[in-house]
């Protein structure tokens, strides 16, 4: 117990020399999974574009961290977003109903309507952005830990090949959608 | 046992920090100095990314042009004013590269030559504010650089060597993902 506690310590001492790199990056990576409703349209934004195939299963995770910089930009310069946690709720229902109902809509719609809630996604974790140890460490763990959920989403996506992993894909966009409604509900009674 | 190889595990990352600090020697410190740094790293790895999409002859000269440029940054660039100056045009440079590594286009030779000095110019600026006291400017600086050299060839050859498509895709997202850490930090500048 004692040699694991000293390993425990040696690690967050190093955490402290390397000037808050390590604090910062843990942070950031922690951020997006924190929050359910992050999670839930993170991972929706990858099974949906593993159901519209190619170009959208990559160019979705590509324009997700492009346009949710912007919203990040927003965040970190203090500009006010009214609703961003009703906007990252709705995200989380929206994407989920695209994938249980497996929408395929033309892909600049698909790719306009992911690009308008990475806004709200990104001004959530940029408000977060210059309070923390070291900003940029941040910044590189919650883009990551945001590009990892897309890449679990695409991961899971696999299904999609076989009909009743087709099924099951759409059930889980069932269950991520009512989850999103729930927390919309409760994010638009705090307001 | 057991518990002597938990304590160690505990040690040895105090270790491995306080050995570039204090007993490297300046050609090593040199060395590991542009590694130690997240927005010197990124841009870097990037660039080499970068280089790797384009045709053989762009990337080799990227291969050069790179270390030179550091070289004449940290031999050039002194002063706060440069060193602030450095990390701006470095989070613009993130964001431009990032761009096209996820476009992932043939590029004009003469552009990728510019990024990678403009690169090797204004990451070579902090390193000269290390070149003080007793350091032994010129080690330190070709420890740098070799560094530099280093990180390039090896994400140039890391995209040459890939494949299959979807590994090609990969290097196009994480392209989005360096032009977008630089958008939220030029957004705190």
């Amino acid at each position: 117990m004692v040699c694991f506690t000293a390993a425990c310590a040696a690690e967050s001492a190093l955490a402290h020399t390397a000037n808050g790199t390590a604090t910062g990056l843990v942070s950031g990576l922690r951020h997006p999974i924190s929050g359910l409703d992050h999670v839930l349209a993170m991972v929706a934004v990858g099974i949906w574009g593993a159901q519209l195939g190619r170009p959208a299963i990559w160019i979705l995770p590509v324009a997700f961290p492009l346009v949710m910089s912007v919203g990040g930009m927003l965040g970190v310069r203090g500009v006010h977003l009214p609703g961003v946690e009703v906007g990252v709720a709705a995200s989380a229902f929206a994407l989920g109903l695209m994938v249980a109902l497996a929408a395929r809509p033309p892909l600049w719609i698909a790719a306009a309507l992911v690009a308008a809630f990475a806004v709200f996604h990104g001004h959530a974790h940029g408000a977060e952005l210059p309070h923390a140890a070291q900003p940029l460490a941040y910044g590189v763990g919650f883009v990551l830990a945001t590009g990892l959920l897309h890449a679990t989403g695409i991961g899971i996506g696999v299904l999609e090949r076989w009909r009743e992993g087709r099924r099951a894909l759409r059930l889980a966009g069932v269950a991520i959608a009512v989850t999103g409604l729930y927390l919309l509900a409760g994010a638009m009674s705090s307001l | 046992m057991k518990k002597r190889i938990v304590l160690l595990s505990g040690i040895a990352p105090a270790l491995a920090v306080a050995h570039p600090i204090k007993g490297a020697g300046d050609f090593y410190s040199g060395m590991l100095h542009p590694v130690l740094a997240l927005e010197q790293v990124l841009p870097m790895i990037a660039l080499g990314l970068l280089a790797g999409q384009q045709e053989r002859r762009t990337a080799i000269r990227v291969l050069w042009l790179f270390p030179v440029a550091l070289i004449t940054g940290a031999v050039a660039g002194h002063g706060p004013k440069a060193t602030s100056l450095s990390m701006a045009v470095e989070l613009s440079l993130m964001v431009i590269i990032g761009i096209l590594l996820a476009i992932s286009r043939p590029l004009p030779r003469l552009l990728v030559s510019i990024l990678a000095i403009v690169a090797g110019i204004v990451g070579g600026i902090p390193i000269a504010s290390e070149l003080t006291g007793d350091v032994e400017a010129y080690r330190f600086v070709v420890g740098a650089a070799l560094t530099g050299l280093v990180v390039i060839t090896w994400a140039i050859g890391l995209v040459r060597s890939l494949k299959r498509p979807w590994t090609q895709i990969a290097v196009r997202v994480a392209g989005s993902w360096v032009a977008a850490i630089g958008i939220m930090m030029l957004g705190l500048k």
